[in-house]
């Protein structure tokens, strides 16, 4: 057998699109549960906003979001072949990166002073969705910058259409993401 | 499940090093298409404990019969080791690249980049 420069060149490249097909699809697998988990936890969040008046918003989530870390600590400490001090690694980037989206928002809280309580609930859902879709960008995920988007359109279309509702459209947005954590399972 | 073959004595040199007339020969085993495409998943996947059967079909866009028969292939040629048991009551079928395999894969894709050094 012997091959042309063109054979051998595309040859190459498809060894290259399967390694990151391949890679691809191993982060998709390992974000799964963590979006599902977050998802769930989104819901019960808006959820419970959708129940509580303004004033007591708060309550539900510090709970929450305990549960959340420790369930996100859980996840990443599941023994996964292969992996070494990779993962505690990933774990602290997904940290500081949680802190920097929640003091970003803060800050445009502070900055904007909103007048009416429903850009409070609705604001993070856009900032999480920016967040998927440039994570999505950035790293050739093309599923991310989907769930981005799906979460950015229910929420923004929902407050557009229905704004008194608007805590169950952000509940909408942790259903996008269990939805979205499920299809990256099958990817 | 076997990390079956073996790593090839001493340290292996680099492609330019080796010259394109020292690795000339291409491994007919694993350039056939979908075999190809295989022992790359497969290699991007080898920290990991395998790929699963159903994954490796999406991956490589082949049928049941057509992977079953290729990876029985590339098992043969000691280059893939395949592991079979459950999780619950579902049965599970792994593929994972052996040290033969990953030996044998970067060689072949040393020899293509070597053609195209080469001018073809």
């Amino acid at each position: 057998m012997t091959l042309s420069s063109e054979q051998a060149a595309a040859a190459l490249e498809e060894i290259d699109r399967t390694e990151r097909r391949t890679v691809r699809a191993a982060g998709y697998s390992i974000a799964s549960p963590y979006l599902i988990l977050w998802g769930l936890i989104w819901i019960a969040g808006y959820g419970a906003c959708a129940m509580l008046p303004p004033e007591r918003w708060g309550l539900p989530w510090l709970p929450l979001i305990a549960v959340g870390t420790l369930g996100s600590v859980a996840l990443g400490m599941r023994p996964r072949p292969g992996r070494h001090e990779g993962g505690a690694v990933g774990f602290a980037q997904s940290m500081v990166m949680a802190f920097a989206v929640c003091m970003f928002i803060g800050a445009v809280y502070y900055l904007f002073r909103p007048t009416s309580p429903l850009p409070y609930l609705i604001f993070p859902s856009f900032v999480a969705g920016l967040a998927y879709v440039l994570a999505g960008a950035v790293a050739r995920m093309q599923r991310f910058v989907a769930i981005g988007f799906g979460i950015f359109a229910v929420t923004l279309a929902g407050y557009a259409a229905a704004p008194q509702w608007s805590a169950l459209w952000a509940a909408a947005g942790g259903a996008g993401l269990v939805l979205g954590g499920l299809w990256l399972r099958r990817a | 499940m076997g990390g079956g073959g073996r790593r090839g004595a001493g340290a292996r040199r680099p492609v330019a090093a080796q010259g394109l007339r020292q690795v000339a020969k291409p491994d007919e085993i694993i350039h056939q298409a979908l075999r190809l495409k295989i022992m790359a998943a497969l290699h991007a996947a080898r920290a990991e404990e395998g790929i699963e059967f159903s994954r490796l079909k999406a991956l490589t866009g082949a049928t049941d019969g057509n992977l079953g028969s290729h990876l029985g292939t590339l098992e043969g040629a000691g280059y893939v080791a395949v592991a079979k048991d459950f999780v619950g009551r579902k049965p599970r079928t792994r593929a994972s690249i052996t040290r033969e395999g990953e030996r044998a894969f970067r060689d072949h894709r040393d020899y293509l980049r070597a053609i195209i050094e080469s001018g073809g």
